[in-house]
This record gives structure tokens, sequence and C-alpha cells, in this order.
């Protein structure tokens, strides 16, 4: 009885973020509003390396040294070996985890980034009227700029250790998809939350690292024990960079069932989060 | 309302800000955590946090084209009422409706981004208010030439004096057509000359039917620019309407501040007493040891008379009574015009007459004459019982004050008009006596 007389104004204040979470007004207010997000991914992609002498050479060494260590860590070290192809041919290995990274690295950006864009940007919240909400999707424009160079350098890599880009690679916006849908509705969530709760900003960090290991990036999802396989199953995420290495190494079109289901419910949650976000950004001035 | 019985579209249509009933009630948490809390569990009745109320009660309505100056102390809610009206925080309580497009410049740093250089935070305020980049290029040579910044204008905005920083925001929030536009306090941070060009500025588009929303501690300004005052002290409104009488309230309760101060600081001081005489003014404050009982205004004849000819004596007598012992007593008046400035009066304690102590409840009076030399119009008096001793009047204390307690009237003579505040006897010497 008293768990009822609980629930039904926690449903009403969930009704509140349901309400707000309308794709028609959401995409009416991100078109209203293109100018402002293009002007400010814009500065964001070039804030991002503003000052520094090498300027968006960054953005090619930084993805560039990652792998060098990574490959250098699984296959001299660990010997690691993808068991699909036995005599791989030099750096397809590399190039594997590269494919795996490129996405990974875009969801965890947005989400380390979440839970203190509003902080950083308190005069958008208290001293004009700001559309808050795009703040989320400038800062998926800038990271999936960045992974757009980092794509751009794995396909030059492809043509020189494997011969060859596969021609498969121009379905990649489709699984683009569902990873922007995932990051941003996580952004929406944690950027909203880390007003009220300062710690996600310092748990998120740990989250994005437990979810590295537990993605199938640097070892393939076939060496998981059968008993662990719900983790791949349950995890988005480990479709996404499975999708993003068949399309850009294997040649290989993506599970559509998989995909279908996937980007369905990762654009609920987008909206979901959207909402919540809406619904919770009348309080931030109060508290920022 | 019962105005809207008279051509009620028209009268709907103009009013652009309406705000009504509205109130903003912060809760003080201990926890950034607890807000969410209650947001969640308020709902349930349970209560996290300390009300405080920064903001209750306020409503107005604005009509195109008018501006409105509020004043108040630090804290008064000046500022929260203007981030309600800009939509920038929800209110608590009541709602406020606006129309058109609003350009706010709230403290400093409006809207800026540090990082950004002081072009690109132009185009980035432009994008804000939803205004293209190309319009925006054909309006920035001129907000840069008002911001009059030099080659500042591409430097990062986070390395501006708080002056330029000023200069910048108020060309840009001027620039971007506003029908609304609110200003707080920011500038104060500009020098004299950037001062008054934007008051030049606010008056011009307030010609071309801008509504203004201003805060300042400048009365002056407020005075000069506004048609309207709103009076605010601890987040309620004392006084909407006429400017003038908006500001004098706010000075008037600012000197009665200052003199509770000086009483508080002496110590030496007995309880001030209820002020309970029959006296009534726009005004009344003070300590109560002596009040005032009646002020009167008499001709030649010694007869009670309100209306003077220039160069008529005019006798102002002051009646008081003693509730308490006091030394070093001074009687003072002052005559303000109808625009509230400050006309002529004088003190005994500047004069140099030493009134006798009073004794607990002894009376008294006291009368100024002076020959009328103000132009046709009417007069208020202000009259002030004081305790002082010290030249600096560091020791000044007011045990009862009425400002415009009684009002005269001067009439002029046809044959001899007036036109300046005052009328001077001057002696003409032509030429071919000198």
């Amino acid at each position: 009885m008293s768990a009822q007389i609980k629930a039904a104004p926690l449903l009403n204040l969930f009704k509140g973020a349901l309400r707000l979470a309308n794709p028609v007004k959401m995409s009416r207010n991100f078109w209203q509003h293109r100018s402002l997000i293009k002007q400010m991914v814009q500065r964001d992609v070039g804030q991002r390396y503003k000052g520094s002498i090498l300027g968006l050479v960054w953005s090619v060494i930084t993805p560039l040294v990652m792998l060098i260590i990574y490959t250098f860590v699984f296959t001299v070290i660990f010997k690691g070996r993808w068991t699909i192809t036995e005599n791989a041919p030099f750096g397809e290995y590399t190039l594997i985890i590269f494919a795996g990274l490129i996405p990974f690295n875009l969801f965890s950006e947005l989400a380390n980034r979440a839970p203190i864009l509003m902080l950083n940007s308190p005069n958008f919240v208290k001293k004009v009227v700001f559309p808050l909400e795009i703040l989320p999707l400038i800062a998926a424009g800038s990271a999936t700029i960045t992974s757009l160079i980092s794509i751009g350098l794995l396909l030059i890599f492809s043509l020189i250790f494997l011969g060859h880009i596969a021609p498969t690679a121009i379905f990649l916006p489709l699984i683009y998809l569902p990873l922007l849908f995932l990051s941003l509705g996580l952004s929406w969530f944690l950027s909203a939350l880390g007003v009220y709760f300062r710690d996600f900003a310092q748990i998120i960090p740990l989250v994005t690292l437990v979810l590295f290991f537990m993605t199938p990036i640097v070892y393939p999802p076939t060496s998981i024990p059968p008993s662990f396989q719900w983790i791949v199953t349950l995890n988005p995420l480990a479709m996404i960079v499975s999708d993003f290495r068949n399309l850009l190494i294997w040649n290989v079109f993506f599970p559509t069932k998989e995909w279908v289901i996937w980007t369905s419910l990762t654009g609920i949650f987008a909206l979901l989060g959207y909402g919540w976000f809406i619904w919770s950004k009348k309080g931030f001035a109060d508290v920022i | 309302m019962s105005e809207t019985q008279f051509s009620p579209n028209q009268a709907a249509l103009e009013i652009v800000v309406s705000a009504r009933g509205i109130g903003k009630c912060y809760r003080l948490f201990d926890k950034p955590s607890d807000r969410l809390k209650h947001q969640f569990y308020g709902r349930f009745g349970r209560v996290y946090g300390r009300e405080f109320w920064a903001l209750r009660g306020v409503s107005f309505d604005l009509k195109k084209g008018e501006a409105v100056g509020i004043v108040g102390r630090n804290g008064s809610g000046k500022s929260t009422l203007l981030q309600i009206i800009a939509g920038i925080i929800e209110p608590t309580e009541g709602s406020v409706r606006v129309e058109g497009r609003v350009s706010a410049l709230l403290e400093l740093g409006s809207g800026f981004n540090p990082e950004y250089t002081g072009q690109q935070n132009v185009f980035l305020s432009g994008g804000i208010l939803g205004i293209e980049q190309e319009e925006m290029e054909k309006r920035y040579d001129a907000i840069a030439a008002f911001a009059d910044i030099g080659e500042f204008i591409n430097q990062p905005v986070k390395l501006y004096s708080s002056g330029m920083y000023a200069r910048l925001a108020f060309s840009v929030a001027i620039s971007v057509d506003p029908d609304i536009l609110i200003v707080d306090e920011i500038l104060a941070v500009g020098d004299y000359g950037f001062q008054q060009k934007c008051v030049a500025r606010m008056r011009q588009l307030r010609e071309n039917g801008l509504t203004l929303v201003y805060v300042t501690h400048d009365t002056n300004a407020v005075r000069s620019i506004c048609d309207k005052g709103l009076f605010l002290n601890d987040g309620s409104p004392v006084y909407w309407g006429d400017t003038d009488e908006a500001v004098s309230e706010y000075l008037g309760y600012l000197r009665q501040l200052a003199n509770q101060d000086t009483v508080s600081a002496r110590g030496d001081i007995p309880k001030p007493r209820k002020l309970e005489t029959e006296v009534f003014g726009f005004l009344r404050y003070g300590t109560g040891h002596a009040q005032i009982e009646k002020v009167e205004t008499r001709n030649t004849q010694d007869e009670v008379s309100n209306a003077f000819m220039i160069g008529e004596t005019i006798h102002i007598l002051v009646f008081y009574k003693s509730f308490s012992a006091v030394d070093n007593f001074s009687v003072s008046f002052l005559i303000r015009d109808n625009t509230g400035v400050d006309l002529m009066g004088t003190t005994t304690f500047d004069e140099r007459i030493s009134l006798p102590p009073l004794s607990v409840g002894s009376q008294g009076a006291v009368r100024f004459s002076f020959q009328n030399v103000l132009k046709p119009g009417n007069y208020g008096i202000s009259v002030a019982l004081n305790m002082i001793s010290q030249r600096d009047y560091s020791d000044n204390i007011t045990l009862d004050m009425v400002e415009a307690c009684t009002t005269f009237l001067t009439i002029g003579d046809e044959n001899r008009p007036i036109h300046y505040k005052f009328f001077c006897p001057v002696k003409i010497y032509c030429d071919t006596e000198i």
C-alpha cells in the first residue's frame, strides 16, 4: 500500500520528463539553433588545439601514439592474435584495435565530459537565456569530427598494410546513429545530474574504464567464456565496435536485426535523456 | 483589471512586460544533492533546506517604450527580478509575461565565453539571440566602433579589463535590435565618458520604442532616463510608480538607516520612542526623543497661509515636544520643488543658535522667517529635529524628520514673469551712468 502511495507522484515526475521527450519539438529546437550549433562546434574543435604550435596535427599524433602503444603491448608483450586469420598481414591486429577504439573514444569522451559540461559554462547558465540542451550536441559534433579524422587515418593505414580499403566503409554513418544516440542520451542524463551531484565527475571516468575492458576492443569477442557472453549481448558498445570492424576492415555488412533493435533502443534512450535534461534544466541557475 | 473595459485589445498589445505576484524562494541547502532530493521528495511533503525569499509579491506592467528604474540596497532582490524577467530563472510563484526580443546585461560577463576573442563573442551573442551570421557581419563594424576597445577586440575576453568587458557587452546588447533591454549596474565599471555615451544611446533607443529595465545605484541616472520607478527592500516592493517618488523613498530610507547606525554606534542614547505626534508627511523617521507636533506657514499678519507672493515674508513655525532630556538640540527645515530638488533651508545648528536643553515633557517652537524668492509653483517643506554638536555632523542623530509635512504655493505676478527657480533682485546700471 505504502509503495503505491509513493509510486504515484514519482510517476508524475517521470511523466513530466516524458512529456518533454518530444522528437518533433526536439528537432525543431535544434533546427532553430543550427547556426549557433555550427558556430560552436567549429569553436570547440578550434579551441581544443588553440595555442598549441602543432594545432590540428595533434588530432593525428594522439591516436597514432595510442595505436603504437596498444600494438606493442598486445602483440609484442601479450602475443595476442585475432584468431580469425592465421597468417595475418602485418599491422592487421593494430588496425582491428584501432577500428574498435574509434567509436569507444567518441563514447568515452562524451561521457567523461558530460558531468562537467554545465559547470564549465556558468555564463550560459546564469547570464543569458541559452539553449543549454545544445551543449551535449556541440560536444558530440566536436567528438565526431575527431573520430572522422581517426577514420581517415585508419583508411590510409588499411591501404598501406592490407593493400585495400573495404568498400563497406561507406555504410559507417549507419553505425554512427546508435553510437551517437547512446552517447548523446548519456550526455544529457549525466550533464543534468552532474549539476546536482558533483560526484559524477569522479565516477564516470571509472565507469568508462571498466566499460573499456568489458567491451571486446583489445580482445576478440570469441575469447570471452560462454558464461560471460551476456556481457557482450547487453552491451550496445560491443555491437557498435564489432560493426565498425566489420565495415572498416573485413568488408562484411553488419547484422541488420541487431542494428534495428539497438538503434531503436538507443534512440529512445536519447529522447528520454533529452526530456530529462529539459525537465531539470530549470533548476540549473539556482545551483551553479 | 478594470482598465480592460476601455479598448481592451490595444491595452493588452501595448503591455510588453507583465509581472503578476512574482516571488523567488531559494532553499538554502547544505549539500547540492539535497536540492534534487527536495525536488523528488518535496512532493511527499518531506522538506530539505531552509527557505529564503529573495523576492516576493512583485506585480507591475510595462508598456512598450517605457523605462523602469529599479532601486534598492544590495540584496533587495533587484538582480533576482531582472533574472526572472530575462527568463534565466523561474519564479517560484506568480508569473511573468514578456513579449519581444530581450537583451540582458546582467552583472559583468553576460553570456561571454572567456576563451573566445571579442569578435567571436560578438557572433556567439548574435547566435544565442538567433541572428544569422551574415546579419551580424553587417553590424560588426558598428559594434566594434561603439565598444571602442581597439585591438583588444581580437584578444580573448579573459584578458579584458572590467571596463572593456562592459563596453563590449553593452555594445552587443544594444546592437541586436532588442525590444526590451535589461541593464544591471554594468555601466558602473565604465569610465565617465562611456557611461554618458551609454545613457545617451539608451535615450535614443527609447525614442525608437525600446522598453528599458534598468538597475543602478546612480539615482540621478534613474531620474533622467526612467519614467517609472520601483523601490525594492528585502525582496518586497515598497513603492511602484513615479520615478522621483521611488528615488526619494529610497534615499529617505537610506538616511533613516544611517541614522539608526549612528544611534546604535553611540550607545549612550536612550531607547528610541514611537513617533506618536500627529504630523504626517511623505516619509517620517527618527528616534522620537523629541517630536514635531505641528508645522505651519504664516504670512506677515501672522495668519496661517499656504500661498505667498514673491517678496512676501514667509514664516515657518515648527512646534515640538520632548519625550526625554535632549542636549545640543537643533531644528531645521528644507524646501524642495515638485521635481525633488533641494532648493533652500537652514538649521539652527548651522546658524550657531544654541537652543536651551530640553527636559522631559517640555514644549517649544522655532520660527524661521525669510523673504520668498521662489518662482511660482508648489513647494514642499521638510522639517527635522536633530541632536548635534560636532561641526562635521559626525554625531548627528535625527530625533524626528518629516519629509514634505506641509506645502505652500508661490503666486506669480503676470507683470513680472519669472522663468528661473529663484528671483534675486538685481540692480541694473546702464552705461550712461557708469
